[in-house]
């Protein structure tokens, strides 16, 4: 039995170190998985959340209110621009014909307005305005957004259901996001489904 | 006589695996998983009750604006508000209740095939009929 050169030499090596080396690379690569995951969650919900603020603007802005200036309908094709038109608004506006009544329903305590009563004209007009200046429509709705586009259905009641009768906009294809909303409101009288639709190309 | 060193000596081989390697393993992968299943979750009710609200204001304002509220008054009939809330999506559920000034119920209309849910959302309009003052109540839910 021979020392050799009264040197000890010895490897430490235990299951638990072997363990623990895995353990420690297997969450090192969860984690960065796990944080890029969340990541691209965190901004895709916050495009979306983006879309839906931008839906229910839109929304609110086309029938509640006549928009800015309420006779946008009648300005010129050539003139229409967000200069000139501030906001755009489908629902009547008052005028000489009911300011009478506006004044009477006023003196009880009461507001008039024309919140969800739409305009004919009006919507004729955003259909055939789309035709040549949609990226206008864009701007004054405020969808500002590179890849932002909408599409604005106005349905009427027949009776049994509602039937479209007029499409504005562009219709959803290959849309990466969209967010759909229904506004219910009159038209003639009859009752109508106002859908807007705003999406991400 | 000379056994050798060793010669007869049983070879004895063992892993060891203590507990906290096991309980560590154990956690770290509830972890992760539970993180995994936490980021997946799909979240959809941040603007549901916005919008059934907003429909159900819709809902009111077009009945008043209509006079089928100031109608189902006077003629004691709730026929054309129910026609209007069976016209509403199908996922959208309402109950329309009409109040005098006294808060006495006048009558109720409820859009059919409809279960009651205990999440709902209510809003109220006020209008005139009869020369007096009622207001209608609507309780709406998802489907």
């Amino acid at each position: 039995m021979q020392k050799l050169n009264g040197r000890n030499k010895a490897q430490f090596f235990s299951m638990d170190f072997v363990v623990a080396i895995l353990l420690f690379i297997t969450i090192l690569i969860s984690s960065i998985f796990i944080w890029d995951y969340s990541q691209e969650k965190i901004f895709l919900n916050e495009k979306r959340n983006n879309l839906n603020l931008l839906a229910r603007n839109t929304a609110s802005s086309l029938v509640e209110t006549p928009g800015n200036p309420s006779n946008w309908s009648y300005i010129d094709t050539n003139d229409f621009n967000e200069t000139n038109v501030l906001s755009l608004g489908l629902t009547r506006g008052n005028s000489l014909n009911n300011y009478d009544q506006i004044n009477k329903v006023s003196a009880s305590g009461f507001n008039f307005n024309n919140l969800l009563i739409l305009d004919q004209e009006k919507i004729q007009r955003l259909y055939e305005l789309d035709q040549t200046k949609h990226d206008k429509i864009k701007k004054i709705l405020g969808l500002l957004g590179p890849n932002y586009e909408f599409e604005i259905s106005i349905k009427k009641w027949n009776g049994y259901s509602y039937t479209t009768n007029y499409t504005i906009g562009l219709t959803p294809i290959n849309a990466s996001n969209i967010v759909r909303l229904d506004r219910f409101a009159l038209l003639n009288n009859t009752w109508t489904d106002v859908m807007i639709k705003v999406w991400e190309k | 006589m000379g056994k050798m060193r060793g010669e007869g000596k049983k070879k004895k081989k063992a892993v060891i695996f203590t507990l906290d390697a096991i309980f560590a393993v154990l956690i770290a992968t509830s972890m992760i998983v539970a993180s995994f299943l936490f980021f997946s979750k799909t979240d959809l009710s941040t603007y549901n009750q916005q919008d059934l609200y907003r429909a159900s204001l819709d809902t009111l304002t077009v009945l008043e604006k209509d006079f089928k509220l100031k109608n189902a008054v006077e003629t004691s009939s709730t026929a054309a508000i129910e026609s209007y809330i069976n016209s509403l999506p199908s996922q959208i559920c309402a109950n329309i209740t009409i109040f005098d000034k006294e808060s006495n119920m006048i009558s109720s209309a409820v859009k059919i095939d409809c279960q009651d849910s205990t999440e709902r959302i209510v809003a109220s309009r006020v209008f005139i009929a009869n020369n007096d003052v009622y207001y209608a109540k609507i309780k709406s839910w998802y489907q």
